[in-house]
């Protein structure tokens, strides 16, 4: 009774050994200068995507403001100091519509998906910085 | 009567003919409407004139939007500031927009302050490019007489990404027996990734991978390190404009901040 003990206790601990030098090898094998990149993104849906992408398109569009006082006319002079790319919708494949309006003195921006059906809403944009999905 | 006769023809000899009457309507017209572009630019320049004296940068540039010719409200008012001194705020731009401000002219004409009564909206936002945060790290390093190798800052939206080589030494004593077990030849060595996060204008470094000497962190040590870092750095406002920065993004080679 008592060596089953002593055995299950032995057992136990070189488990634990193993699951320490496991654990001590897997963040060894991680720490590679092939993994100096960051965390990769779960895939997401295409409609998260598109309104990721329009978020973050809206957010170089207001930075592009900071930096110069006035709206960019297209969505290329964001590049490449605030985005890497403008991108492509994900259904349709086609590139995200950009449109200013002046109204009693003040601009504004508009971001849109170029086919919102496809994403079952009548609208699909982005305008100053709120996200419009209906 | 001969005196009355006498002013009748030098009335009918002087009497103001039709297109000198529009001619002077025209020049009159004109002298308001220039008056009302001078209003404008001076009260652009006298705004810029008196944050010059509290705002220390670069460059002050206005622009100002009005509702219509007559009122001379504003509707809008941008101030962009550019080159913050560095050793207050490492920011290249920061803009101000306020919608519907109603500044107090008196004081601006009088006194040269600048106040503005009311607004309808107001916005604030700071970018601070990948080049700016390098050549601070250049110099903070050398004025701290603190070598490295290697120290790599490269912008991988949403994530910051750091690279380097330094002497283990070069980490105060507090934070160095966290990491002390990864500590080889007296040098750490490695990467991280990291977001951003900003709490009353305090920035929060929120790292997300670590890697130290070859070694993977694990989360409970990364979180760890976040407790010890933070904040990394406390935005000082910028008088006379009260704001709380909320928002933080990091973009291709800029990080934008906003309220």
């Amino acid at each position: 009774m008592r060596n089953k003990k002593l055995l299950l206790l032995f057992c136990i601990l070189i488990a634990i050994i193993v699951a320490v030098i496991g654990y001590v090898s897997f963040l060894h094998w991680k720490g590679g200068v092939s993994n100096y990149e960051p965390p990769k993104q779960s895939s997401v849906s295409p409609q998260e995507r598109a309104q990721s992408d329009l978020q973050n398109l809206s957010r170089a569009v207001e930075a592009y403001f900071i930096k110069n006082m006035e709206y960019p006319q297209k969505l290329e002079l964001l590049m490449p100091e605030f985005i890497d790319r403008v991108g492509s919708d994900p259904l349709s494949g086609k590139t995200y519509q950009y449109s200013l309006v002046e109204t009693k003195g003040t601009s504004r921006y508009r971001i849109s998906v170029p086919d919102p059906k496809l994403y079952n809403a009548k609208e699909f944009y982005i305008e100053d910085g709120t996200l419009v999905q209906k | 009567m001969k005196m009355a006769r006498l002013f009748k023809n030098s009335f009918i000899k002087h009497r103001f003919p039709a297109h000198l009457m529009i001619v002077l309507s025209s020049v009159l017209f004109l002298f308001i409407t220039a008056s009302d572009l001078y209003s404008q630019e001076s009260v652009d320049s006298e705004i810029a004139k008196a944050l010059r004296k509290i705002v220390k940068c670069e460059k002050i540039e206005i622009k100002t939007k009005t509702e219509d010719n007559k009122s001379g409200k504003l509707k809008s008012l941008l101030i962009r500031l550019v080159g913050m001194p560095k050793h207050i705020l490492p920011a290249d731009y920061v803009t101000v927009q306020y919608a519907n401000p109603d500044i107090d002219l008196i004081a601006l004409r009088k006194s040269n302050n600048f106040k503005i009564k009311s607004y309808s909206n107001f916005k604030i936002g700071m970018l601070v490019s990948e080049q700016t945060i390098k050549n601070e790290f250049d110099k903070r390093a050398k004025k701290l007489n603190f070598r490295y190798n290697k120290f790599l800052i490269k912008f991988t939206p949403p994530y910051i990404e750091l690279e380097f080589d330094i002497p283990a030494d070069a980490i105060p004593l507090k934070d160095r027996k966290l990491v002390e077990k990864f500590i080889k030849n007296k040098r750490l060595e490695g990467y991280a990734a990291l977001r951003l996060e900003i709490h009353d204008n305090r920035i929060i470094a929120s790292p997300v991978k670590v890697i130290l000497n070859h070694f993977l962190l694990p989360m409970t040590l990364v979180s760890e390190f976040k407790k010890r870092i933070n904040p990394i750095y406390n935005i000082p406002r910028i008088r006379p404009f009260d704001y709380d920065l909320v928002k933080v993004d990091i973009l291709k080679q800029q990080i934008f901040f906003s309220n």
